[in-house]
């Protein structure tokens, strides 16, 4: 390919692109090989690489901005580079102060203290919205207050409630035994005066040792089971009225 | 060569070659100039002289010259505050990375 190929080529494969720019890039080209020298022309194509990729990367150059594609020395790159930073207003004095400040700094991504408004990005809240959720929490203090304490009372009378049936378990369960123990021992003694009364209470006796073995098992079981049942929920409460009270402070 | 030259480095590379002409240069000298500093393929630097074109820091104008009109690239008032902009940073930039690479060699 000499050339005049290679400039039709490159010529044809620009026919879409807007005739001003179609016209300064193929003048770039041409004054290239003309500078270039007519020695040198083979060197240029093949440096240049084919129309097509010289096509692709003119084209490419017209909507800079639109995509994030990027030139370098390795020519032109696609992949998701950051952008480059803009090109300013040379009266704008404040904007360059503005530039080396930030572009210092986010060479390194630290905190931006210099302007942009300061606000954290996270918080998605307009100063108005948050005046007006403080507003409404104290207006409406009565209510959560009386729900606040409702919720705690209902709590603890949960957890006095479970306690309460943990201790009573633990009574019985107790009491059972011991009056097991108190029978053996009676029902042994009345066996050599009178021997069935003396068997039934041993046999009543082994009846409540059962019954004792049971509620003890019970409380280990509420032990187990209930008192982690119980903390979670707790916690989970204790999560619910938090964030309210974070939402509203 | 191990380090890429980005858009921006591009650029300012480029802003100060042209430059260094204050009558302006053409396409071709600058290719070459850039090229004996770093290596770039001859199709990269249109796009680039376009686009700083558009964003005026460059002017062109036409010349005659042995018969032929020759394209002529010259910076702009614009062009050059952004070439002072982009070698004050890059004065900022290396010395930083000297001190580490320094630093690192102490330790």
């Amino acid at each position: 390919m000499n050339r005049a190929e290679f400039m039709r080529r490159l010529s044809e494969l620009l026919k879409d692109v807007p005739p001003a720019e179609r016209d300064a890039a193929l003048q770039y080209y041409n004054d290239y090989f003309d500078d270039a020298g007519a020695e040198n022309e083979g060197g240029v194509i093949a440096s240049l690489g084919t129309p097509e990729e010289l096509a692709g990367s003119i084209r490419a150059g017209l909507n800079d901005g639109q995509n994030t594609g990027e030139f370098t020395e390795s020519g032109f790159s696609t992949g998701a580079q950051p952008s480059r930073d803009e090109v300013m207003n040379p009266d704008d004095a404040a904007a360059a102060d503005y530039y080396r400040q930030t572009g210092g700094k986010r060479v390194y991504g630290a905190p931006n203290s210099a302007g942009n408004g300061g606000t954290a990005p996270k918080k998605g809240m307009s100063g108005g919205t948050i005046a007006l959720i403080v507003i409404l929490a104290v207006v409406t203090f009565p209510v959560w207050v009386g729900l606040l304490s409702a919720a705690f009372g209902i709590v603890m009378g949960l957890f006095a409630t479970l306690f309460g049936i943990f201790v009573a378990f633990l009574a019985i369960g107790i009491a059972l035994i011991v009056v097991a123990v108190a029978l053996f021992i009676t029902g042994c003694a009345l066996c050599f005066t009178e021997p069935l009364a003396g068997v039934c209470l041993i046999g009543s006796s082994l009846i409540a040792l059962a019954l004792g073995i049971v509620f003890l098992w019970l409380m280990v079981l509420m032990i187990g089971a209930a008192i982690p049942a119980f903390v979670k929920l707790i916690g989970m409460l204790g999560r619910k009225i938090f964030n309210r009270g974070g939402c509203a402070a | 060569m191990v380090f890429n030259t980005g858009a921006a480095l591009l650029d300012a590379i480029v802003l100060a070659v042209v430059s260094g002409e204050p009558e302006g240069t053409y396409g071709y000298k600058i290719t070459q100039e850039v090229r004996q500093v770093i290596e770039i393929s001859e199709s990269t630097l249109y796009p680039v002289l376009r686009r700083l074109q558009k964003d005026a820091c460059l002017e062109v104008y036409d010349m005659e010259c042995a018969g032929r009109n020759r394209r002529y690239y010259k910076v702009t008032e614009k062009g050059r505050a952004q070439l002072n902009l982009y070698i004050s940073e890059w004065y900022r930039y290396s010395a930083r990375l000297n001190r580490i690479f320094e630093g690192g060699l102490k330790a």
